[in-house]
């Protein structure tokens, strides 16, 4: 894989194993993320996609702190992130979780739940400068300034998830990782929450690794798009060049299974790639390609050995056999 | 009235017509007006979308025509449920059985909750087998029979051993596979399902989808897709029903509604649609649905809409015919 020198985030070789007990004397485990390495360039929105159980969230977890590596290593603007972050790190990475009902605290008000950062990593500043950043924040995410003083509960869920981007915003981040922040709420209050993300991006320069399920919005928000399954990434490309040339018999497979509303995008689902198959438990996984028994043009070589990534075209990588002789197929 | 009187369709005898449905719910301050004038017609092997977001009324509708909403909470202050010329709300107890068991099946979003978790697979298969009007009395192994035939119907290998299987022991996709062998193992003429592939990955929703098609499609059963995606409902249905707060505000031959919706929430709806396509997400929808304790006296839609005058505060629009076979309900299309 080529290196970024512009990266803001650097997640190399990263591993998170969970024990999970042990059978016939050998401890088990469930390889949540194996292996994965991504650049993130500064300004960027990467696209994470996966089916549920492919390991995204973990990754973002890993990313924002919440979990320590089991092997591989983050390292975020050249350094790399240990076991004990600095309060400058927390204050650059930001995240924004996908139900925004469990997220905020019910028992505060939204004035409430926005100052906590500040006091956190702004000490020095005065209740009436916070006041008026809380203010601004809701300007910002286009929320009425009254709403400071309601609570959580008193507020759709569309008016929440804005609530918990303010939030997320409150520290001046420099990278926000977004996991499924609109999967919870109905398209219209989606498309107006992207559009606002979009915005907020552009004005304050940030990047973003935004994790969803859903390929449709993907392909209109991210400049980059990475596919995790179980656990492993399969295929990273440019936004464009994935969407008009999948190569992974996965991404194909992901592709044509979206339901679409018009012919123009019933044209982009690869043919031949219907949906077989079901994802296995990530626990003992068959030998070989992860993949390969849902895959329609698995060989032999498929079922011992895992493929490793290999470019085949600009900024473009996969992790197939089928790609093995550097032939763009 | 008989079904035969009804305007003949393209698929034959028309099976369920709901006319005018009002139904309230009773909360403590009184009334939440949810279903607000719902009219819909499925037809022998017609398959028929009903598409709308969060709280529109989808699944309230669903469960009123199979009766299963419990009598002290609701009222029905007007409108009528005719399946097959006869109106539901007014059937006795041993009709409404007789509908529920021998006509018309449902499927529900979550079929983790939909199975128990307590018996296994092949138990609560059985069960279904032995109470529909069609399982010919004690005939055990007849029954059985029908439960490994079903699930076969489901592309499901080796049923015999899925048998005895718990529901917790079968992934997300495969519970959904059962809840379908259940609902069509024994024969009926209408099947609801309720957003059937909502809960599931969407390479595993692609399968559940192609299932259900080829079987209703094989058994010439009508469909009533409930779903909030338009996407679902294009590739599935006839036709489509789109609701909004209650109402059905338009309805149209699926293609149709692609290619010339007419009603203003229609149209915000496909506009804040991602498109695979790509070229960004236009603006959504400002605002969110009224509240059903004290709706908009006018179009419940007039809120929210960017079309909206002052006919559309004052009275609530009736549906008209944009094209032939086309309604929406809005004074300015």
């Amino acid at each position: 894989m080529q290196t970024d020198p512009a990266a803001i985030l650097r997640i190399k070789n990263l591993k998170l194993y969970f024990p999970i007990g042990r059978k016939h004397g050998e401890p088990q485990y469930v390889k949540a993320v194996d292996d994965v390495s991504l650049d993130i360039a500064k300004g960027e929105i990467v696209g994470l996609v996966g089916e549920s159980g492919s390991g995204k969230s973990t990754l973002a977890y890993a990313v924002a702190g919440m979990f320590q590596p089991t092997g591989g290593s983050i390292l975020y603007e050249g350094r790399e992130l240990g076991k004990k972050r600095g309060l400058d790190i927390k204050k650059s990475i930001q995240i924004v979780f996908q139900d925004p009902g469990s997220s905020l605290n019910p028992q505060h008000t939204i004035q409430q739940i926005l100052e906590l950062p500040l006091k956190i990593h702004q000490p020095q500043m005065t209740k009436q400068d916070r006041e008026r950043r809380v203010k601004e924040l809701l300007n910002m995410v286009e929320l009425p300034d009254s709403y400071r003083f309601k609570s959580p509960a008193s507020i759709g869920g569309g008016e929440k998830q804005m609530a918990a981007i303010a939030r997320a915003l409150a520290t001046d981040p420099r990278l926000i990782i977004l996991d499924e922040p609109t999967s919870a709420l109905d398209v219209s209050i989606q498309a107006k929450i992207i559009n606002m993300l979009l915005k907020l991006q552009q004005q304050n320069h940030l990047t973003y690794l935004f994790i969803t399920h859903d390929l449709s919005l993907m392909r209109n928000i991210a400049g980059r798009v990475a596919i995790l399954y179980l656990g492993k990434l399969d295929e990273v490309a440019p936004a464009e060049d994935f969407f008009r040339h999948p190569r992974h018999p996965y991404t194909q497979m992901l592709i044509s299974s979206i339901p679409v509303i018009s012919d123009e995008e019933e044209a982009l689902k690869p043919a031949r790639a219907e949906s077989q198959g079901e994802i296995p438990s990530p626990v003992n996984l068959p030998p070989g390609c992860g993949f390969h028994q849902r895959c329609r043009q698995a060989t032999g070589r498929c079922r011992s050995e895992d493929p490793v990534m290999r470019p085949v075209g600009e900024g473009h990588d996969v992790r197939c056999h089928l790609f093995d002789d550097g032939a763009g197929a | 009235m008989s079904s035969g009187e009804v305007n003949g369709e393209v698929n034959g005898e028309r099976i369920l017509d709901i006319r005018n449905l009002k139904l309230w719910y009773k909360v403590y301050k009184g009334y939440a007006r949810v279903l607000n004038d719902v009219t819909l017609s499925v037809s022998r092997g017609e398959k028929v979308g009903l598409v709308g977001e969060t709280g529109c009324g989808k699944t309230t509708t669903a469960k009123s025509i199979l009766g299963i909403i419990p009598e002290h909470q609701y009222v029905v202050p007007e409108g009528e449920i005719y399946y097959k010329g006869k109106d539901i709300l007014r059937m006795n107890a041993k009709e409404l059985g007789q509908v529920r068991s021998g006509e018309i099946s449902m499927i529900y979003q979550e079929p983790a909750a939909a199975l128990n978790p307590v018996f296994t697979v092949g138990q609560q298969m059985m069960d279904v087998a032995r109470y529909s009007s069609q399982g010919a009395g004690k005939n055990r192994k007849r029954h059985r029979e029908m439960v490994l035939d079903a699930i076969r119907d489901v592309f499901i290998p080796d049923p015999e051993r899925i048998f005895h299987f718990y529901p917790n022991q079968l992934s997300g996709g495969m519970k959904q596979r059962i809840c379908i062998a259940m609902a069509i193992m024994t024969r009926r003429d209408l099947m609801i399902a309720d957003e059937p592939g909502t809960a599931l990955d969407v390479t595993i929703q692609a399968q559940v989808h192609k299932i259900l098609n080829e079987l209703v499609n094989r058994r010439h059963m009508a469909l009533i897709m409930i779903t909030h995606s338009l996407g679902v409902a294009r590739e599935l249905t006839d036709s489509i029903y789109v609701m909004y707060a209650g109402t059905v505000v338009e309805s149209a031959p699926s293609a149709e509604i692609f290619r010339r919706p007419a009603h203003p929430y229609t149209i915000g709806l496909l506009a804040a649609a991602p498109r695979l396509s790509g070229g960004g997400i236009q603006s959504g929808i400002y605002g969110s649905i009224p509240d059903y304790g004290s709706p908009p006296p006018g179009c419940r839609f007039e809120p929210r809409c960017s079309r909206a005058g002052a006919r559309c505060k004052a009275e609530a629009p009736s549906p008209r015919e944009a094209e032939p076979g086309h309604q929406a309900a809005c004074f300015n299309m």
